[in-house]
């Protein structure tokens, strides 16, 4: 029984030991889970924080982009009018220079057509002045050519007077009459010859009074060669020609003399 | 009394203390695992919820969001550098 006992006291004090041994390590295990779990709370914790503070933060990020784009959208819309305004001064600046240019252009056509015109009158002026001047030189010519001919003209005029003259100066009177004697018609004749050479002579040198004279004692030469019955009535019609002539040569001259002149 | 009746006695008690310290311990042991087992499953709830916690921060996608904040005031200041410009 002693033994039995002590036995069965070993037995239950090692069977209590081992209880207590398992007690110890349960414990131990206990408390190092309980640590675990400590640790792990903490980490939950701190994962809890982390993701307040990511939501915070996506929060605080989603409304400062939501700004932003509207921000964004504002300075687009600014833009644009900015742009539509610009675009707008911009053709209404073209508008302007355009109608400025073509009220320019339009000055400008006026003034060009304002001088053309000018141009065009001065041009005509000119025309006109030349075609008076081409028209004065052909008169002017004309005139010369009408002067040479009227010269030419009156100079042969007056070289047949002379020549008619000439032929006067011999007196055609020879029928004395039964009253006169010779010497009476050689007297008149020698006078006759001389007369005509002074009309001649006062004819071709311009000499009016000269050749009014000696035309006047021709013709009372041819009127006494005629006395008393009219014999020598060719005498007369000799006298007239050669007068005639003579007055021809006085004029020819006269006219000659002012033609001289006028060139 | 004798002296083996004093050590049976003894022994007796030794016995019946050993019995109920051993159980007192068991018990615990016991409790205690079960508290072990309860903590531990608590601590492995625990780092699901963190994982799933990690998860969701990933899905917040901050980074992004910075990113896009940033590609935005980029986008802002060559805008009013644009409207300063016409």
């Amino acid at each position: 029984m002693g033994a039995l006992l002590k036995l069965v006291a070993v037995l239950t004090i090692l069977w209590g030991g081992w209880m207590y041994f398992k007690n110890s390590s349960s414990e131990t295990e206990l408390r190092k889970v309980c640590n675990e779990f400590k640790v792990a709370r903490g980490e939950m914790e701190e994962a809890q924080t982390s993701y307040d503070a990511e939501v915070k933060k996506r929060d605080a990020l989603t409304m400062e982009i939501s700004v932003l784009q509207e921000q964004k959208q504002q300075l687009e819309e600014d833009i644009k009018t900015k742009n539509k305004e610009k675009g707008e001064r911009a053709a209404q600046d073209l508008r302007n220079r355009l109608s400025e240019k073509d009220a320019r252009e339009a000055k400008m056509a006026e003034e060009k057509a304002a001088r053309e015109a000018k141009m065009e009158e001065e041009r005509a002026a000119r025309e006109a002045e030349r075609q008076e001047r081409l028209a004065q030189e052909e008169a002017e010519r004309k005139a010369k050519w009408e002067a040479q001919r009227e010269s030419k003209d009156l100079e042969y005029k007056i070289e047949r007077a002379n020549k008619t003259l000439q032929l006067r100066l011999e007196c055609r009177a020879d029928r004395p009459d039964g009253v006169q004697d010779l010497g009476r018609i050689d007297g008149l004749k020698r006078r006759w010859s001389s007369n005509v050479r002074a009309c001649m002579k006062a004819a071709n040198n311009g000499n009016e009074k000269q050749l009014k004279s000696a035309t006047k004692a021709l013709e009372s030469i041819a009127d006494a060669l005629n006395r008393p019955n009219g014999q020598n009535a060719e005498c007369l019609s000799d006298a007239a020609e050669a007068i005639e002539a003579a007055k021809v040569i006085l004029k020819a001259k006269k006219r000659l003399k002012e033609l001289n002149q006028g060139r | 009394m004798d002296k083996e009746k004093i050590i049976n006695i003894f022994l007796i008690v030794v016995i019946l203390g050993a019995v109920f310290g051993g159980r007192y311990y068991y018990l615990q042991s016991t409790k205690a695992n079960s508290s072990i087992e309860n903590v531990q499953k608590k601590v492995e709830q625990i780092y699901e919820d963190i994982s799933e916690l990690e998860f969701k921060t990933n899905n917040l996608h901050t980074l992004q969001l910075s990113a896009e904040k940033s590609r935005l005031e980029r986008q802002l200041k060559q805008l009013k550098k644009q409207l300063d410009n016409i």
